[in-house]
Formats: structure tokens, C-alpha cells, sequence
């Protein structure tokens, strides 16, 4: 058993009952079960921080597995979370973030441990900045994704007059998720952008990227994101409109990752690499 | 003599406004009748006195003080008995615990879970205080009191969602938009109900309040009332883009306000989210504004219906509430009962008898070669010096308890320093100045 192995397994254990104590006790609202669950969730993101510590420690981002990826993708979710529940004082945002680290650890406890061994003229600065800014920018993603939820569960409500539920009573407002949406979009469009652009300079990706659908997938998320950050920059737009349209970026962006872990498309990408 | 707490009261239940007007015993009246004042027949006493009940609070050693207090009551008000006593409650012991529990926690309230009443319990203990007609009893009762509401509220919903039209107008504003501070609203026509929710969005930190009638006098008078700046009436779209809450409540036959007017006006606003709330019937706002995005509107009738809701939440929050009560008044009993002195001098025996016999076992267990007649010498000296020790305090709780008011507070004291209640005793704490 490797060490991303224990780790997964340690991690999917703790955000599990950090995810369930979070739905409970906001359903609940019961003070101990809530303390409890930012202990545990606290715990688990302590765990995944002193995981990414030993991996960069013993290997760098451009060695990545199949297994660490997912974890430090689950970090960057998380962190950016822990963040906005600081700053903007919405803790329900920590149960998406939680619930979608839970599904990340899951994923790299099935995955292999075997780190992708490059050539050297491939490991460059490009990769590592591809890697980093794409998970920086999957964790606004699903901030933005989070918030856009429970944007449109709000609306819903208030569009059809239905009273208030034990879960949504304690919501913050609906202008609160709109800003969130707001600032992650912001924030995450240039880092996908970046992260898109390091992809391409680093070489594989630019040469293959016509036959290869994970690459066009990455493009058209790209349009929409831009067309998404457009429509919030320029032309003011806010609302609903706005929050599905990045749950649905967030979605076609997992179903990327999704396919990108299936196909083993990386991988694919350098044995066809001359 | 047992002391026992009782409670007489009339409330908005057993006795109409007219009836709690001539027997309401508030402030100066209180204190020139004497109405509190402890005496012979009452060791302490509390007067609550609101516009929906009075109910005085005694501590007594008689069998029956009620008809004394009933006769003080409506000789206070120089009124006769036989009009008071029809509208009165009396609840004695388990059941005054109850019922006061009850009332802090707004279960007992015209409108259930609303926050009045614990803030005017406090007062009316504040005003005991100083006139120095509670002691250890009905001071450890209303502190509990106050942490009973307190555990009502955090445990349940009760007082979660608006009761009434005005504030689930407020409630539904601060939903959509959150922080108040930069919000602004427009009040279209005059109305009472429409009123009251502007009055109540300016409380909640409302930004700035615009008024705008059709007759410049009734906007006037509106916008000096809720101080609001008066938009003129025919600008009425140019307002429309610069306020978030639209209430409108005007006489209009036909809609003001239609979803053609509001769709380019959206796009002027760069899509702000619009709270309108129509009370006007007929409805001065076209119900298909609902349907453009960022817009949320709601007439009279949701407004209803969302009070309606709410008071049914209520009303299932208040049963699990009532467990609570049920919970805290046993509490609060079990150290009622445990104030005489018999049961407290057997407590502190069995206490010290318990803590000698485990420490000699624990030292014999360490001198197993010990022969049987020390250990019996050993056992022996333990048991003396626990009856030693125990001699002078005992003596204390005795000689105090010839005054019943000493002997409360030295049972009280004894059974907190001994730890006899294993922390189950109501906290007496007079921390936070509650009621001080």
C-alpha cells in the first residue's frame, strides 16, 4: 500500500463524517454537531495539507500520479473554501467543498500510485504552471459551482413563494452567493486561461490537441468560461442566469477530468510524444 | 413550614383587554400599593405586568396564600374581588415552575416565540431587585428562567420565521439582499400595512427610503413619518431603476407597474435582483413581473401565506419546546424539594460516610499484612472524623433554620458547597447583569 493510498484512505474517512456532520448539523443547527464537524473537516484538511507537503517534498508537480492528483485537486477545493468562509462568512460553502473533496479522495483511492515519469526535455516550468493554475482554478470552479447551487435552490424558493426549510432559513442571502459566484469567476477564468495557455507552450498538448477530444473539451470549457466572465464583467450580468451557467462549466469541467482520468489522456498524450 | 411557590394571573386567555386594564399592576402603582411587599404571609414576591397578562409571583409557607394576594390585588386597583377572581389562574409549585418557565419562553405568548416577554420578565425582576422582594427561591427561579428561554430559542425554531405581514416582508428582503446597508426601497401610495414595512425595513438598516403619491400632501406627511425623500409620482420608472424594494399599496384600478416596464428597466439596472411587495388590492403590480429573472414579487396574499406557514412551524417548534420546559421544571424541582433541612443534613452524611469508607478501603487495600482489629480501628477513626468534621456545619444548618429565610439560604449554600446536586442545581449566578 502506497503512502497516497493511506492517505486517501485517511482522508476519504475524515471528510466523509466532516461532509455528513456538516449536513446534520445544519439541519440540525445543533452547536456540538456543527463543532464537531469543522473539527473533523479541519482534521481532514490538515491531513490533505501534510499529504502535499510529502509530495512535494519526495516528488514535484510535472511527477504527478493518478492518485495524488485527485487529492491535491481536493486541497486546492477545499482551501479555497476554508477561504471564502473567512472572508465572506458562508459556511454552508464548506459542505459542497467538502462533499466534492469526499468524491476526489474516492477517486484517488481507485487510482494507481504509479507517478508518470517524464522525459526530461518535457519537465518544464510550463507543466508545473498548467497543473498549478488549472487547480487553483477548478477549486474557484467549484466555489463558483457551490455557490450557484444553492443560488438557484434560493431562487426557486423565493420564485415560488415556498416557505422556508429547516436547511434554508439559515442560508445566507441570495446576494451573498452571487458574489461569491462573482469573485470566483473572476478570479478562476484568468487562472483556467493560464493554466490552458502552459498546457499548450508545454508541447504535447499543442501537438495533439485536434484529434483529441480531451483538448477540445478543455476549449469549448474555455469559450464558455470566457463568454461566463464576459457577461459578469461587461455586461453586468448577475442571478440566476449567471449561477447556472458555472454549475453547468463546473459540470462539463468534471465530466473533462472524468474522462481525462478514463482515457489516461496525459499518458496517452507522451507515449504518442515522439 | 414548607415554603411553596405559587403564581396568580389573568392573561389575554381567561380575562379581555378591559378586564386586565382595571387589574394591570405596573410601576408607581406596584409600589404605593404594597402590593409586593413581603410579609408574614409572603416571603417574596414578583409582579409581571404586561399588556397581555399580570401574574404575581409568592413564595409562601401558608396552605393557601392565594385569597390574601387576590384581596391585596384588588384593593390595589380598588376594585372588588368578585370582578378579579373570575379571570384568575392560580398555579401552585411544579405547576407555577411551569407556567413561568412557559412564559419566558413565549409558549404562553399571544403570538408564539416573540421576544417581548423575556425582556419584560427581566424588567420586572429588575424592579423586585430593588424593591428587594426576591430571595434564594425566586431568585434561582427567574435566573433559570431566563436560561430556560434561553436553550428554548437556541434548541428550537420558535421564533426562526416573521409572524406577521410587515415583518415576513422584511425577512424575505433580507433573504434576497442580505446586509440592509445598501438597500434602498420606494413606497408607492400610502397604507397602513405598507407603512409599517417601510418603518420596519428603515429598523433593519435600510440605505435610503423614497416616497412617491399621487396627491404631494399624503406623500408629504408619509415621507416626514418614515423619514423618506418624496420622488415625484410621474417619474415613477426613473425611481424604479434606482431602488431594490418596491412596496406599493396605492388605489390604482389598473397595474402601475407592468412586466413591459420592467424588462427594459432591468437592463438599465444591470440586472440588481427587485424585491416588490404589493398590498394594494387590486394589485398594483402586474403578477408576470415574477417571472423576469432577478425580480421576486410577492402580493398580499403570499405575504399571508408565508405567515401562515410560519405560524404552523411555530406551533410544531412549540411541542418540542414544551419537553424542554417539562425538562427544566423537574430540575428546578428536585432542588426546591431538596431545600428543607432534614433531607439536606442526610445528604451531607451519606456524602462524607461514602468518601471515609472508599478512602479506608483504598488505604487497607495498600496494607494487605494488617491485622483485622487495626483495620476496625482504622475504619472506626475514619467514621469519627467525618462525624467530627460534619458536627459543626450541621449544628450551622440547625441553628439557621429557626429563621426560614436564613435557613433557605444556609440549605442553599450547604448544598452547593458540599456539591450535593451534582450540578443539577438551577445556576443563581447574578452574572451579566440580567435583571440586576
Amino acid at each position: 500500500m502506497t503512502f497516497e493510498h493511506i492517505t486517501a484512505i485517511g482522508l476519504v474517512f475524515l471528510y466523509s463524517l466532516g461532509a455528513l456532520g456538516l449536513f446534520f448539523g445544519t439541519l440540525s443547527k445543533r452547536r456540538a454537531v456543527n463543532a464537531a464537524a469543522d473539527i473533523l473537516t479541519l482534521a481532514a484538511f490538515l491531513l490533505n495539507t501534510l499529504a502535499a507537503i510529502y509530495f512535494f517534498a519526495v516528488q514535484s508537480l510535472d511527477a504527478l500520479s493518478a492518485s495524488a492528483a485527485p487529492q491535491l485537486l481536493a486541497w486546492a477545493i477545499v482551501f479555497i473554501s476554508l477561504c471564502a468562509r473567512l472572508l465572506l462568512r458562508l459556511r454552508i460553502l464548506t459542505l459542497t467543498a467538502t462533499t466534492l473533496a469526499l468524491v476526489l479522495c474516492v477517486l484517488s483511492l481507485r487510482s494507481s500510485p504509479t507517478a508518470l515519469v517524464l522525459p526530461d526535455n518535457l519537465s518544464a516550468l510550463f507543466l508545473t504552471l498548467h497543473i498549478s493554475a488549472l487547480f487553483a482554478s477548478g477549486g474557484l470552479l467549484a466555489l463558483a459551482f457551490g455557490a450557484g447551487l444553492l443560488f438557484v435552490h434560493m431562487d426557486r424558493k423565493l420564485k415560488r413563494k415556498a416557505p422556508a426549510t429547516v436547511f434554508s432559513q439559515d442560508l445566507p442571502s441570495l446576494s451573498s452567493f452571487d458574489t461569491v459566484n462573482r469573485y470566483a469567476v473572476l478570479a478562476g477564468f484568468p487562472l483556467y486561461t493560464l493554466g490552458l495557455t502552459a498546457g499548450f507552450l508545454w508541447g504535447p498538448l499543442f501537438s495533439q490537441a485536434i484529434e483529441n477530444p480531451k483538448v477540445l473539451l478543455s476549449l469549448f470549457i474555455w469559450a464558455l468560461y470566457a463568454l461566463l466572465f464576459y457577461q459578469r464583467m461587461a455586461l453586468g450580468y448577475r442571478g440566476r442566469k449567471t449561477a447556472v451557467m458555472a454549475i453547468a462549466i463546473f459540470t462539463i469541467s468534471a465530466l473533462s477530468f472524468g474522462i481525462d482520468y478514463s482515457l489516461s489522456h496525459h499518458s496517452a498524450l507522451l507515449r504518442a510524444w515522439p | 413550614m414548607k415554603q411553596e411557590i405559587w403564581l396568580l394571573g389573568l392573561s389575554y386567555k381567561t380575562a379581555p383587554v378591559e378586564i386586565r386594564e382595571r387589574f394591570a399592576l405596573e410601576g408607581p402603582l406596584a409600589d404605593a400599593t404594597g402590593c409586593v411587599s413581603p410579609d408574614e404571609e409572603i416571603q417574596e414576591c414578583m409582579i409581571l405586568s404586561t399588556c397581555n397578562r399580570v401574574e404575581i409571583l409568592a413564595v409562601s409557607s401558608k396552605d393557601d396564600p392565594s385569597p390574601f394576594l387576590l384581596r391585596r390585588w384588588a384593593a390595589a386597583r380598588e376594585e372588588s374581588m368578585d370582578a378579579l377572581a373570575p379571570h384568575v389562574y392560580i398555579h401552585k409549585g411544579h405547576m407555577a415552575v411551569r407556567h413561568i418557565f412557559s412564559v419566558a419562553s413565549s409558549l404562553d405568548s399571544m403570538v408564539l416565540g416573540e421576544p417581548q416577554i423575556l425582556g419584560q420578565l427581566k424588567e420586572a425582576y429588575r424592579k423586585a431587585l430593588e424593591r428587594n422582594t426576591v430571595k434564594v427561591i425566586l431568585n434561582r427561579l427567574l435566573h433559570k428562567s431566563f436560561s430556560v428561554a434561553k436553550r428554548v430559542r437556541s434548541s428550537t425554531n420558535i421564533a426562526a420565521n416573521a409572524v406577521s405581514v410587515s415583518y415576513a416582508a422584511v425577512e424575505l428582503a433580507k433573504r434576497i439582499f442580505g446586509d440592509m446597508s445598501g438597500v434602498s426601497a420606494l413606497l408607492i401610495g400610502a397604507g397602513e400595512m405598507a407603512e409599517l414595512a417601510a418603518v420596519h425595513l428603515v429598523n433593519a438598516g435600510l440605505r435610503s427610503l423614497y416616497v412617491t403619491n399621487r396627491t404631494a400632501g399624503r406623500a408629504s406627511r408619509l415621507a416626514s413619518a418614515c423619514s423618506a425623500e418624496i420622488v415625484p409620482f410621474e417619474d415613477l420608472s426613473g425611481s424604479l431603476a434606482r431602488v431594490d424594494i418596491v412596496i406599493s399599496s396605492t388605489g390604482a384600478q389598473r397595474p402601475l407597474i407592468t412586466v413591459e416596464d420592467m424588462r427594459p428597466l432591468l437592463r438599465k439596472r444591470r440586472n440588481r435582483p427587485m424585491f416588490f411587495i404589493d398590498i394594494a388590492v387590486p394589485r398594483d403590480i402586474d403578477p408576470r413581473v415574477n417571472t423576469l429573472d432577478n425580480i421576486y414579487l410577492y402580493d398580499i396574499d403570499d405575504l399571508r401565506e408565508v405567515v401562515a406557514e410560519n405560524q404552523a412551524q411555530r406551533l410544531q417548534e412549540a411541542t418540542r419546546a414544551r419537553t424542554l420546559v417539562d425538562e427544566e421544571t423537574a430540575v428546578f424541582c428536585r432542588w426546591l424539594a431538596s431545600l428543607d433541612l432534614q433531607p439536606t443534613i442526610v445528604d451531607i452524611i451519606r456524602r462524607s460516610e461514602r468518601i471515609a469508607q472508599k478512602e479506608t478501603e483504598r488505604t487497607l487495600k495498600r496494607l494487605p499484612s494488617l491485622p483485622e482489629e487495626q483495620r476496625e480501628a482504622i475504619a472506626a477513626m475514619a467514621a469519627a472524623i467525618v462525624k467530627k468534621i460534619n458536627h459543626e456545619p450541621i449544628t450551622f444548618l440547625k441553628r439557621q433554620g429557626g429563621d426560614q429565610d436564613a435557613g433557605i439560604q444556609a440549605v442553599s449554600l450547604a448544598r452547593r458547597l458540599f456539591n450535593l446536586d451534582r450540578g443539577e442545581a438551577p445556576d443563581d449566578s447574578c452574572s451579566g447583569g440580567e435583571g440586576k
